[in-house]
């Protein structure tokens, strides 16, 4: 599991995530991804390169959405895989955080 | 067809798990969708247990998990104490960031992907079986 992040010309910070966002996965970029998303009020993740999320992943998402929005950020999602998708949906989790498979979406989703 | 694996109840004995139900894909003829569904339940499932276990302050507790042919299912066993995760309080999906809590949703994700589920204290032993038709 990796994470990196950059961020766009529009302002925005894009979180990327590779691997398997399973229990390990999910130990492993906790830390990481909670200091980037509580930095920042404006994130977009990219789970493109998501291959498998389970619910330790979901609760690092979810986690890192509630701390932006203490501080009136924002987060999105942005084109998970389909399986993934369905994961997120059956969950609920695209209640809590939006989620996009367009960058332009995503990005004004983030930004308000 | 029945092929099965045990593990210890350890969170470092999830991966070799995942690895497992990928190597019998092609056995079990399982397509995409079926594949991503076991993994996900057993991981929940054994995440599960693993937490079960560590707050029982259990040492070495075992779990097995067995994939079944026609119909396909999944059934895992662990001699833990009794839980039965079929009768366990879903959580209604919070709906705001605020009221959002930690955990909670693996057994969530199970109902929705586990096309059945049922439970049964056999033998001083848990025993759950997911299907996946």
């Amino acid at each position: 599991m990796d994470l990196s992040f950059e961020q766009l010309a529009s302002g925005v910070t894009m979180i990327s995530l590779k691997g398997r966002l399973d229990v390990t996965g999910a130990m492993k970029i906790d830390v990481q991804f909670a200091a980037v998303a509580a930095g920042n009020r404006a994130v977009v993740v990219d789970l493109g390169g998501v291959e498998f999320l389970a619910s330790m992943g979901l609760r690092t998402l979810i986690m890192g959405a509630k701390s932006m929005h203490t501080k009136n950020g924002r987060m999105a999602l942005w084109r998970p895989q389909p399986m993934v998708e369905e994961v997120l949906v059956t969950s609920g989790t695209t209640t809590l955080i939006p989620l996009a498979h367009d960058i332009a979406e995503a990005e004004r989703l983030v930004l308000g | 067809m029945l092929q099965s694996i045990t593990l210890t109840a350890e969170f470092d004995e999830l991966p070799k798990l995942a690895a497992w139900v990928e190597a019998q894909a092609p056995q079990f003829a399982l397509d995409a969708r079926q594949l991503y569904a076991i993994q996900l339940c057993v991981e929940e499932v054994a995440a599960n247990l693993v937490m079960h276990a560590r707050r029982a302050g259990q040492g070495a507790a075992h779990f097995t998990v067995a994939l079944e042919a026609d119909p396909l299912r999944v059934t895992v066993e662990d001699d833990g104490p009794a839980f039965d995760p079929t009768k366990a309080p879903l959580p209604q999906g919070p709906a705001t960031l605020e009221s959002v809590r930690s955990g909670g949703l693996g057994l969530e994700l199970v109902s929705g992907f586990a096309s059945l589920r049922d439970y049964a204290r056999v033998s001083g032993k848990n025993r759950l079986t997911l299907g996946f038709g």
